[in-house]
């Protein structure tokens, strides 16, 4: 049985980590002292595929001179909109997992908004992917676990200004 | 059944690796396979009570008591007489006088001398010896003071040394554990083997040319020692490697793998080691905002200006007019420095017009002096104004003349000179009191 620090740890590393019920339950009591979350990115029988997240009002404040974050440029932003756009499609659900879409079809609907195709290819295929914000096989796209991971005041946000994504006006 | 591997008694693995090298080492002059310490704490007794006898007060003799005194508790007491009485009877500790009964002792050199020889022994495993060896013999060689047969005799040894190292480093190759490895490589770490055998087979060559057979058969098994050194290394690097021993490698080894390795060779380091990549930091807030704010970039391209029109005028010409006007100038400023005179002394002049204007005007000048139509003359003198305060800290005497234009009819030049008259007759007439008149005739 892994040790809840390691768990943690490689559900930190690797985006998801696939635990027993009795792990998660050790590893949930661990994170909510550490004021984060757990959460179901997949379950599979008696395993789950679990996310780590920031528990609701616990979260870094990238805006303040304390914490200084890593952030993603315009294109790959637009092309995460893009994506959130095309596969929430149930909006009174979880974005995550949301339906996948074809590449072909992000890259459209991101192109018409003047973004170069080759930058909006690279920023799907590296940034967004190796973030674990989107998974991407040869043919669609579809969200991924760090979204899973955003806390229902931000999932509220995107609710508020989801007519605004790219995408759903179709 | 007892599951550990019989002892048979002669193996020697109850001994450390140290002691088992010291007891080969002792063995040519042992009486019995007992007569080497097992425990290699005692070599620190010996050492002890060497160092006992290593100061001036030493000089009378010390007894049993002071030498158990002057170790400071190194061993328990009986540990120390049982010790003290294997020294007594090997003579390391020898009574002051040879007689009965004597009470106190003194160390015996040789006996220090083999302390320092096991320390050496230990810390370089007998390889220092075969270093000696060749050294001595190069040295001998060298100052001309070696006979043929010791030579002979010294390379025999040597090769003979060579062989058995590399006969003994072949089989812990074949069969040893790593960590018993990395011990016997520690002894083998001289990379100057071959660059001295081969000055001392030079030098062999040289003075002994019938020994340059013994001198070629050392050359042969000291590379087939190296090879083996090689092999070891190999081992021990590829062991160490599967073991993830990053101890094994030295800078200079990290460096030509930096430099030599391919990226899936120095990827394999890492392959079992978990890495948290630091992951960007996005939320729904920056998405919105990218959404609203972004605007593609759109370059708009300017058209470079447009180059002024050719013109139609021919540019030598041109060039030739840029010319004239520059030489009409010079001769309209020293028209204007004669003040219609026939010469005129620059100096002051000079030194008062400041910097770079004296030097701008000299300048003007000394090109009107090089041209033969012209009628100017620059003269200058040898002398030396210093003046450290002004702005012409440095001049010499200038004076400027007026002399006979070198016309050449029909030519060009001719009707530069007759534009230099019409300028000189301008410029005088500029500068004359009667301008008016003069510039009429």
């Amino acid at each position: 049985m892994p040790e809840p620090a390691f768990t943690l740890a490689a559900m930190r590393a690797g985006g998801t980590y696939a635990v027993s019920e009795r792990d998660r339950a050790s590893a949930e009591a661990v994170a909510t002292k550490l004021g984060r979350r757990v959460v179901e990115a997949a379950s599979h029988g008696g395993t789950a595929s679990l996310a780590l997240g920031f528990a609701d009002g616990y979260e870094p404040n990238p805006g303040d001179e304390v914490v200084s974050v890593r952030r993603l440029s315009p294109i790959p932003l637009v092309a995460l909109a893009a994506c959130i756009g095309l596969c929430w499609t149930e909006l009174d659900q979880s974005p995550y997992p949301g339906s996948p879409v074809s590449i072909d079809r992000v890259l459209e609907v991101t192109t018409e908004l003047g973004a170069p195709h080759s930058h909006l290819l690279g920023a799907l295929r590296n940034e967004l992917s190796m973030s674990g914000l989107i998974e991407m096989n040869e043919t669609t796209v579809r969200l991924g676990p760090a979204i899973a991971a955003w806390t229902d005041a931000q999932v509220d946000t995107l609710r508020r200004f989801a007519d605004t994504l790219p995408g759903t006006d179709v | 059944m007892d599951d550990e591997q019989l002892n048979l008694g002669f193996t020697g693995q109850h001994r450390s690796p140290l002691m088992r090298r010291l007891a080969a080492m002792a063995a040519p002059i042992a009486t019995d396979a007992g007569s080497v310490i097992d425990d290699e704490e005692l070599l620190g007794v010996a050492r002890a009570v060497c160092d006992a006898f290593s100061h001036d007060d030493a000089a009378g003799g010390l007894t049993r008591s002071e030498i158990a005194a002057r170790i400071n508790g190194a061993c328990s007491p009986a540990a120390l007489e049982t010790r003290l009485g294997v020294f007594v009877r090997m003579e390391l500790l020898r009574p002051i006088l040879d007689k009965k009964h004597q009470q106190r002792y003194v160390l015996a050199p040789a006996g220090l001398v083999g302390v320092l020889v096991v320390d050496r022994f230990s810390s370089r495993g007998g390889v220092e010896e075969l270093l000696s060896l060749l050294d001595r013999t190069a040295s001998a060689l060298a100052r001309h003071e070696a006979d043929a047969p010791a030579v002979s005799a010294a390379l025999e040894s040597c090769r003979a040394m060579f062989a058995v190292f590399a006969n003994e480093l072949s089989r812990l190759v074949a069969t040893a554990p790593l960590n018993e490895l990395l011990d016997e490589r520690r002894f083998h770490d001289d990379s100057n083997f071959m660059s001295r055998i081969g000055d001392l087979q030079r030098l062999v060559t040289d003075q002994f040319p019938q020994l340059d057979p013994s001198a070629y058969k050392l050359l042969l098994e000291a590379q087939r020692y190296v090879g083996v050194v090689e092999d070891l290394l190999g081992r021990v690097l590829d062991e160490g490697g599967g073991a993830r021993n990053f101890s094994l490698l030295d800078p200079e080894e990290y460096l030509e793998a930096a430099r030599t390795a391919s990226v899936d060779e120095l990827s394999a380091v890492a392959a079992d080691i978990a890495f948290d990549p630091a992951r960007p930091w996005v939320d729904a807030g920056a998405v919105i905002e990218a959404v609203e704010k972004y605007r593609p970039k759109r370059t708009v391209r300017v058209r470079p200006p447009e180059p002024p029109a050719p013109s139609d005028e021919d540019p030598v010409e041109q060039l030739q007019a840029r010319a004239n006007q520059a030489t009409r100038r010079r001769a309209l400023q020293a028209e204007a420095l004669l003040g219609g005179g026939e010469d005129k002394e620059l100096t002051d002049t000079l030194r008062g017009s400041g910097w770079p204007a004296a030097a701008h005007t000299l300048a003007d000048l000394l090109v009107l002096d090089g041209l033969p139509e012209q009628p100017y003359r620059v003269e200058m003198g040898d002398a030396l104004y210093v003046d450290a305060g002004s702005a012409v800290t440095y001049a010499s005497p200038a004076r400027l003349e007026r002399r006979e234009a070198r016309n050449d009819p029909g030519s060009t030049q001719s009707q530069r000179s007759e534009e230099t008259n019409e300028v000189v007759a301008l410029a005088t007439a500029a500068s004359h009191p009667d301008g008016d008149r003069l510039a009429k005739r």
